[in-house]
């Protein structure tokens, strides 16, 4: 039928002699909201940084739109149209808020050096792009009362919304969401919840590694649940939810 | 395709192979080279010596780098100030009056040890005054500050001493003339007979061999037992440990009651008395003053690099390579190219193998 | 352009010019208008150097004019992509060289002996030696610029040594045979440039020239930095792997702004050949390049303004050492600024890393009480 948006077969990381993530394999369908669970350790993080290029794989492969992203480095990625968040929020700090989304227009937009330096009249009008676009981004993480400040000042919530409209602003087909709940207080993740839902509503794929499971229940379509590097489980949240090897994994955890 | 390449490149048949095709290549370059001069083997060995003694010296200066990475993760891009200051001082005290009672052997070693404790005090205060506030800086900002205290270093130098040079009395004659040792042959009008060691040249007499002068000997002695103290000393005492265990994971080591900064201090210490001792046996063999110390240190770097800034082995053999390739690759060009070998060597070090030759490195690419 | 259609947020400028820096160019503009009129005008029989009691003299604001142009380049390097460059001077060296070289070493290159007597020649020679030197400066950058911090630095060390040496020692020809750079005595008897029929020399027209030319590399410079270039560049300064993820190519463009800044010593370089009317391999020599990264320090590493303010505070600090000296250490000499250097620059890099323009603004802004606001 239709090719999945994005597609991990038998994906393998090893740290010298540490095997991060053996034999993981799972598919995204376009639409839908996945989540990737697991106790502390579990390889999440790991994965999300095998998709977006930030580490190569030592086995297997990852396809997204059909291309398979490899050997490829974390700007070609997103060029592709995948774009993701940090768990350690990595804002630019002494840019501003809004400064920061523009960055996230620098696939959408191709003005050079030359052009900027004489200021051609290509490179004008692709600014008022860039800066119109990114304030949308703002206003629909609610952000745009902040658009002048530094982004440091943020809270640290606030710089977690800052990072999805950063994100956004890539006009991405697959939202990779490292962690977006950690952190945020019960009214803020309610709002996430509804941001996010917004996102896919728009017709962005969500693939999101998340610790909070009454969060992760109540928003996803589709998860995967890994365990010492492994997947361990995949489903709805009802099948997952049941699953034994899932209870035991999360024995002794803290359900949250 | 690209990434096929660099695959093999780091595998390791692939580096052995390049270093293989490397090695062969520039000694046929230059053998050519040297046959364009009517080289033969004496005249290489010659410079081979030669280039070892330069090559001590780096080791030494090398060792001072390793020691402060190792611990703090600077590159002090003022470790050569600590050579010139060294030599300097060591000039500075063997001529002043208080000892002038003494006999010149006496002056010269009582001079020498003055010399090393006041710039190993000198270190230590730079480490308290620049390095210590700056700790979190990010990196930039320490080299700057690193080559800011260097331009403090020989600026007050200048101020101090002037532009002109000095003179330290070569240590086997206590006199500005160096003895000259010989080994080969001797070739008088009536007599043909090898010579190993010895030091006088008959009149009318030829001679083909090579000549050592008698301080390369101070160098090289020095340079192994600096080796065999600074190996005692991390091996068989507990500070030794203390710091070797820091230089390995600060964090582990904090938490067995090591202080990272009592330990950052003495890194700096250790590494402007290592700066110190090579300036004070070169400076026999050169012109003390005040921008003496900017090359050994630049070069004293590129051997610590080949040790990829953490093998204090790899720094020595790397001083040692890079003193030979450096004086056999001037010898067979123009000498005026000398110090431009080890920059060439720095740049292609660093571009092919920033973790080093000799030594398993921090590395110098960045990690994806 | 300023304002959005979102009547409740007013977007601040985001600095296309005219913008904010509009005004402080053409004051700038201005300032230094008025200061060359006086050099040429002489009103009441005053010359430039009189307003400053002797200490900053015509020869001074050109080499100043000159050197902010190179130290702009660097700022780009240094503050907005984090890059040390210790070899700058090498790139600066390379211009002046090859200005010098090319329109008096003619014979010696075999090229026809008429185009040192046209006008537009030593331009050219200008503009080629700029695109010379980018290009060499992409060769060279795109493997260095792969190198992390400390690395980086002292491969362009290394770069700069051994660009100073290849000068100095001729390219290793013997002189008597093809004498290229002089060696250790450089290339005298550099021409002036003129446009057309009109000489700009003496002295007060080369610095209206230079000036222009400096204020014309500091506008388009500003509108690189608050363009997307210019975002871009900050990102990776901030927080590299998040610059990645959102599609900016680091590598490609920390190898951009290396070529630019080169390119912008190579320009400064041709100036100073022209200016200094010969060349000599020891102001680019490593103390260069230092002076060069001082300056960069001291105005503020991130900044285009700054470069002037630092190169304006270091050369004032060497004519007043120099003319004063004396005063303070008797016998003296004029190379006593060394100290001095070094130790403002531990002194910045420790309390005030963002250099005068943007520490020192700051300084005075907590002197007199006001709170320091995040934009």
């Amino acid at each position: 039928m239709q090719v999945p948006l994005l597609e991990v077969i038998s994906l393998r990381k090893g740290f010298g002699g540490l095997m991060a993530v053996f034999d993981v394999d799972f598919i995204v369908e376009a639409g839908d909201i996945m989540v990737v669970m697991g106790p502390n350790g579990a390889g999440k993080t790991t994965i999300f940084n095998l998709i977006s290029g930030a580490l190569k794989p030592t086995g297997g492969s990852i396809h997204f739109r059909g291309h398979k992203l490899n050997d490829l480095p974390p700007h070609e990625i997103t060029r592709l149209g995948l774009a993701r968040t940090f768990q350690s929020v990595q804002v630019f700090g002494n840019m501003t808020v809004l400064e920061n989304v523009m960055v996230g227009r620098h696939v959408k937009s191709h003005y050079g050096m030359f052009s900027a330096a004489f200021q051609m009249p290509r490179a004008r009008r692709e600014e008022r792009e860039i800066r119109e676009h990114a304030l949308e981004q703002l206003v629909r993480v609610g952000l745009e009362e902040r658009a002048n400040d530094l982004a440091s000042n943020l809270s640290f919530g606030q710089q977690r919304l800052l990072e999805i409209a950063r994100a956004l602003a890539t006009e991405p087909g697959l939202l990779l969401l490292d962690e977006p709940g950690s952190g945020l207080s019960r009214p803020e993740k309610e709002g996430l919840d509804r941001l996010i839902r917004e996102i896919r509503g728009n017709g962005v794929t969500i693939l999101l590694v998340e610790h909070d499971i009454s969060f992760v229940m109540n928003i996803a379509d589709r998860i995967v649940v890994l365990e010492y590097g492994q997947k361990i489980a995949e489903g709805t949240p009802e099948q997952v939810r049941s699953d034994r090897r899932v209870i035991a994994a999360y024995l002794g955890e803290e359900t949250s | 395709m690209q990434e096929d390449v660099r695959h093999f490149l780091r595998s390791t048949t692939g580096t052995l192979v390049t270093s293989g095709i490397a090695v062969v290549v520039v000694l046929v370059l230059i053998v050519y080279m040297g046959s364009t001069k009517n080289f033969g083997l004496p005249q290489y060995l010659q410079l081979i010596l030669d280039g070892l003694r330069g090559g001590a010296i780096y080791a030494l200066i090398a060792l001072g780098f390793v020691a402060i990475f190792n611990v703090t993760g600077i590159i002090n891009l003022a470790q050569g100030g600590f050579v010139m200051l060294g030599a300097m001082f060591c000039v500075q005290f063997y001529n002043m009056p208080f000892c002038a009672g003494m006999s010149p052997a006496l002056r010269l070693a009582l001079a020498a040890v003055l010399a090393v404790i006041v710039v190993g005090l000198i270190g230590a205060m730079m480490e308290r005054v620049a390095i210590a506030p700056a700790r979190n800086s990010p990196q930039l900002t320490l080299i700057i500050i690193t080559v800011g205290v260097y331009t403090i270093m020989w600026g007050a130098a200048l101020l101090l001493w002037g532009a002109g040079g000095y003179q330290l009395p070569a240590f086997s004659t206590l006199d500005s003339r160096d003895q000259i040792l010989r080994f080969g042959q001797i070739v008088t009008s009536d007599n043909t007979y090898w010579i190993f060691g010895g030091v006088d040249l008959p009149k009318g007499a030829q001679f083909a061999g090579v000549m050592i002068k008698a301080q390369s000997m101070w160098i090289w002695g020095t340079t192994l037992i600096v080796l065999l103290g600074l190996a005692y000393f991390f091996e068989r005492t507990v500070l030794g440990k203390a710091f070797r265990a820091c230089a390995v994971n600060r964090r582990a080591a904090q938490l067995v009651g090591v202080s990272p900064g009592r330990m950052s201090l003495l890194a700096f210490v250790v590494a402007a008395a290592l700066g110190a001792i090579a300036g004070i046996v070169l400076a026999p063999a050169t012109t003390p003053m005040y921008d003496m110390g900017l090359k050994p240190g630049l070069k004293g770097f590129v051997a610590a690099i080949m040790g990829g800034l953490v093998s204090s082995p790899g720094a020595v053999a790397g001083g040692i390579l890079l003193g030979i390739l450096e004086n056999v690759g001037a010898g067979v060009t123009k000498a005026g190219f000398k110090d431009m070998f080890a920059f060439i060597i720095l740049i292609l070090i660093l571009v092919l193998r920033p973790h080093g030759i000799f030594g398993g490195g921090a590395g110098g690419v960045e990690e994806e | 352009m300023g304002e959005t259609q979102q009547s409740h947020t007013h977007v601040k400028y985001a600095g296309w010019l005219p913008g904010r820096h509009a005004l402080g160019i053409i004051a700038f503009a201005v300032l230094l208008i008025v200061l060359g009129l006086v050099e040429t005008m002489r009103p009441f029989g005053i010359r430039f150097s009189d307003l400053t009691s002797g200490i900053v003299t015509m020869d001074t604001m050109v080499r100043a004019g000159i050197l902010t142009i190179a130290v702009v380049g660097l700022n780009l390097l240094m503050g907005y992509t984090g890059q040390a460059s210790l070899g700058q001077a090498g790139f600066y060296g390379l211009g002046a060289y090859a200005s010098a070289i090319l329109t008096v070493k003619l014979r010696v290159l075999a090229l026809p002996a008429w185009l040192g007597t046209v006008w537009w020649w030593p331009w050219l020679v200008i503009l080629a030696a700029m695109i010379f030197v980018g290009a060499f400066a992409y060769l060279v950058g795109k493997p260095i610029l792969q190198l992390r911090g400390h690395y980086l630095a002292m491969a362009t060390l290394g770069l700069g040594i051994v660009i100073y040496i290849v000068l100095r020692e001729n390219f290793g020809f013997s002189p008597s045979e093809f004498n290229l750079t002089g060696g250790l005595d450089g290339i005298p008897d550099v021409g002036r440039l003129a446009i057309g029929g009109f000489t700009l020399w003496p002295i007060e027209r080369y610095y209206f020239l230079v000036w222009a030319i400096a204020l014309a590399v500091i506008v388009l410079s500003l509108n690189i930095v608050n363009s997307r270039v210019g975002r871009a560049l900050r990102a990776v300064r901030d927080s590299e792997v998040a610059a990645n993820a959102m599609g900016v190519d680091t590598h490609t463009e920390k190898l951009k702004v290396f070529v630019l800044s080169a390119m912008y010593a190579s320009l400064a370089g041709s100036l100073y050949a022209h200016f200094q009317a010969a060349v000599s391999p020891k102001p680019f020599d490593f103390l260069g390049s230092i002076e060069l990264v001082l300056m960069s320090v001291i105005g503020g590493i991130a900044s285009i303004w700054g470069a002037a303010l630092g190169v304006a505070v270091v050369l004032v600090l060497k004519e007043l050492i120099r003319t004063r000296m004396h005063l303070i250490i008797p016998g003296a000499g004029g190379e006593q600024e060394v100290i001095a250097f070094g130790i403002l620059i531990v002194v910045i890099m420790i309390f005030m890393p963002d250099g005068l323009s943007v520490g020192g603004v700051r300084f005075v802004r907590n002197l007199f009480g006001k709170p320091v606001h995040s934009a």
